[in-house]
């Protein structure tokens, strides 16, 4: 996803990499957000593709600490909802 | 050249700048910052996979004004009186983190996550913190 040239969401493969008998290709997930006043840029790995051996497979690069954290968070957000769905069954 | 056009140029030559350098700051977008160059141990070669964060800001103002009329000077000449002034100033973080290892060997090719457990650990706390402190307010509060 490109919004001119303030911002940028999208997948980018590297330069591929010969490593023992695999081509390794990796794969990265870009945020990019520009202004006149500044910036931010994220980027984070998110797969690898690899070819060996005439067989292509793409692994995938799990962040567990984003993801539990993530999860964390939601569990969080989800206590007053729990608690308002208690109070409203209560008052039934 | 008056002393806000001066400014102005300033600013400009600032934000030029400040531009330039978010432009070389973005050449970390690439995905080479993200993955490390491999390493090899015992038949193994490793790589490790990065989370890279940067982000940067800066501003800048400029102003004048003139100075206020009073019984000794007229309307004209209190312009005189005024001044102007200018300034600017920036900031930025970045942060790098390993999110998993590339692992490359006679068996295959393996990617093994790395779990940040301190990351996780504040979470965790920050998190139950916050529950336990919303469950006794909201408990306090039912009780009156």
């Amino acid at each position: 996803m490109r919004l001119g040239n303030n911002l940028l969401w999208e997948k980018i493969s590297g330069e591929p990499m010969m490593i023992q008998d695999a081509r390794i290709i990796p794969q990265a997930r870009v945020l990019r957000v520009q202004s006149r006043f500044g910036g931010l840029v994220w980027n984070r790995p998110v797969s690898v593709i690899v070819e060996r051996a005439g067989k292509r497979e793409t692994i995938a690069a799990p962040d567990v600490t984003l993801i539990t954290t993530i999860a964390l968070f939601v569990s969080l957000l989800a206590v007053p909802v729990w608690i308002f769905a208690m109070w409203k069954g209560v008052r039934k | 050249m008056s002393a806000w056009q001066k400014g102005l140029d300033a600013a400009e030559r600032n934000q030029a700048g400040g531009m330039e350098k978010l432009d070389k700051l973005f050449a970390v977008a690439q995905p080479g910052a993200v993955y490390s160059e491999p390493v090899q141990a015992e038949g193994h070669t490793v790589i490790t996979l990065n989370e890279v964060t940067v982000v940067m800001g800066y501003g800048f103002g400029i102003g004048e004004g003139g100075g206020a009329p009073s019984e000794q000077t007229d309307n004209a000449n209190a312009a005189l009186q005024g001044g102007s002034g200018g300034g600017g100033g920036g900031g930025g973080f970045s942060s790098g983190r390993p999110v998993a290892v590339l692992s490359v060997n006679a068996n295959g090719v393996h990617v093994k996550p790395i779990v940040d457990v301190t990351k996780l650990g504040i979470a965790f706390l920050t998190t139950f913190g916050a529950m336990a402190l919303m469950l006794a307010r909201i408990s306090s509060a039912s009780r009156r």
